[in-house]
């Protein structure tokens, strides 16, 4: 048996329920199979898949990544064919894979995000929506919703109303109050949260004098985000009993068990699936090692174990 | 594609900066084909690098770079024996001669690496191989007598005129042309810095010769996913098709798939 299906490493809270732990994020890992050679889809738990949007979107002008200290900024700018593409090109080749879907759905305006999930409802193709109201690399809509509760609370409700797929929301590192947000959607039929979206950054070329990405400005991810991505998982923690994704400069299983004690129930990996992409494989071996040493039966019980230290 | 733990069998320095290393490493050397590339994990450097084959020896392959970056110079002091974490091949695009009569290879620089591969795989195919290889001064060009041993004609274009001819290598291409026209058969094969390409790419297509070409891109991943080394694609279907990823759908790319408007003015 690989590491992956590992029964211990079960996650089973409200309506999240995968094989393990580890998540790919939205945008690091395409539709899930172009890398099976090296970072098969069945290692995953659950698989992001690139954000969609109603109409197909060329995305940002090149050059769309540059590497700064120990992390990357990046601008793609959510290319993709549309959600009409969608299901059939991209969602059907990686369901005879044992792994969740997650389709992360963005918008320019809340009507957009209502309209993917009618689509998406009608064939019930995916596992999990992931509402994405986080993107800094878009002109409209994107973050600006995320950092709005009325906008959240507005765009939750209507999704909600279109479906009964379980539905995750994306957050934004971007906000004063996170509880804030995670309350607004959890009053409006949130089921998970997942958090953190980049942190919006530019990088200028001083022989040019220019920017380094064609869009100017893009979003920050790396090992660097760590530290601010646990804060706010230990806050979102503080703010509710739902199932949290954590993400933000994920790079080997000790930063995934930091995530889980932290509060988190399931991690997700991005960026360095550009350095390591078999990084799945080796989290869940590392965590089945990690539990067998400290005698942890259930994956339950690691989550959110520090924070209830402080908290109960 | 496969990542594999290299052991490093050689490293050349070759001089002014640039490096010839060895690597063994089987499933990539058997299945490498011109153009095809690695991306190679460069020490504490967080995005891989990626390079492109330059030889393959029995189960080793080649690269050929210039230390330029923090990622190439942590490699340029790699020593025989250490190992590296590499992933390839990679790249779908390849030189390819689709029956051509005549192949114009067009080399700037470390451009040479994919262009030595292809006269090397091909050295015993029909087509006659005229390579043009430019770079800044003599202690620039190296290879040479490999080079005039596997292709037809062989033309060395320095910038300071201190080996071969002076100037650029897309003039000394023109002046070919101006002497020998062009012929049905004829195909040319491009890799070196962008501003080469652009004129490469425009005299090409001014002659409707078809032009095989290699570009560069900051690139993430390397395998498809991150659609971060997009290069502008002409006349798309629709606008998720505007920008074709580079690492994927290339490296290799025939001139037409390129919008150059968008394109020259990245450059």
């Amino acid at each position: 048996m690989h590491f992956s299906d590992d029964p211990r490493l079960r996650v089973d809270k409200g309506k999240l329920r995968l094989k393990n732990p580890v998540i790919s994020a939205s945008g690091t890992f395409g539709y899930g199979i172009e890398m099976q050679d090296i970072a098969h889809p069945e290692y995953y738990g659950a698989i992001a898949l690139k954000g969609i949007t109603v109409k197909p979107r060329a995305g940002n002008p090149p050059p769309r990544i540059v590497e700064v200290s120990g992390g990357i900024i990046n601008s793609v700018g959510l290319q993709n064919d549309g959600i009409y593409r969608f299901v059939e090109e991209k969602v059907m080749p990686l369901k005879r894979y044992r792994t969740a879907i997650i389709a992360n759905i963005n918008g320019t305006t809340a009507d957009d995000y209502f309209f993917i999930t009618d689509k998406l409802n009608e064939n019930a193709s995916v596992d999990y929506i992931e509402i994405n109201v986080s993107c800094p690399n878009v002109k409209e809509g994107g973050v600006a919703f995320g950092k709005n509760p009325k906008a959240v609370a507005h765009i939750v409700k209507g999704v909600r109303a279109k479906t009964n797929i379980p539905l995750m929301l994306k957050l934004t590192p971007q906000v004063t109050d996170i509880g804030e947000i995670i309350r607004a959607a959890q009053d409006n039929g949130i089921d998970i949260i997942s958090l953190i979206n980049t942190y919006p950054a530019i990088a200028i070329d001083i022989n040019t004098r220019k920017p380094l990405l064609g869009n100017i400005r893009g979003g920050f991810s790396g090992p660097p985000v760590k530290p601010m991505a646990i804060n706010l998982v230990w806050e979102a923690r503080s703010a509710t009993d739902l199932p949290i994704i954590g993400m933000g400069g994920i790079s080997s299983w000790q930063d995934a068990v930091e995530f889980l004690l932290a509060g988190a129930d399931a991690i997700a990996v991005g960026t360095w699936h550009f350095v390591e992409p078999d990084i799945a494989a080796k989290i869940n071996e590392g965590l089945c090692n990690y539990m067998d040493k400290e005698q942890f039966s259930t994956l339950a019980e690691i989550s959110g174990y520090t924070w209830r230290q402080y908290n109960e | 594609m496969q990542q594999i733990t290299a052991s490093i069998a050689s490293v050349r320095e070759l001089g002014s900066a640039y490096f010839f290393i060895e690597a063994c490493c089987p499933h990539i050397a058997k299945h490498a084909r011109p153009g095809h590339f690695i991306n190679v994990r460069c020490g504490s450097v967080l995005l891989r690098r990626p390079l492109a084959i330059f030889s393959v020896d029995g189960s080793s392959i080649g690269i050929f770079f210039k230390a330029q970056g923090k990622g190439t110079s942590w490699l340029a002091q790699r020593r025989a024996g250490e190992e590296i974490d590499i992933l390839g091949p990679l790249g779908k695009g390849l030189f390819d001669e689709n029956n051509a009569k005549r192949v114009i290879l067009v080399a700037g620089g470390v451009g040479l690496a994919p262009l030595y591969f292809y006269l090397k795989y091909n050295f015993h195919s029909g087509a006659k191989k005229i390579l043009f290889y430019g770079a800044r001064n003599a202690n620039t060009i190296f290879f040479q007598n490999e080079l005039i041993d596997m292709t037809d004609e062989c033309f060395f274009v320095t910038e300071d005129g201190s080996l071969g001819e002076k100037g650029l290598v897309n003039e000394e291409l023109r002046r070919y042309f101006l002497t020998y026209s062009p012929q049905d058969g004829d195909l040319i094969m491009t890799c070196g810095p962008n501003a080469m390409i652009k004129e490469i790419i425009s005299f090409a297509e001014s002659e409707n010769i078809p032009c095989q070409v290699s570009l560069e891109s900051y690139m993430g991943c390397g395998c498809g996913v991150c659609l971060s080394c997009v290069i502008p694609a002409e006349n798309p279907e629709q606008a998720g098709e505007s920008y074709f990823r580079l690492c994927t759908e290339g490296p290799v790319v025939d001139s037409k798939k390129i919008d150059k408007q968008k394109f020259f003015n990245m450059v």
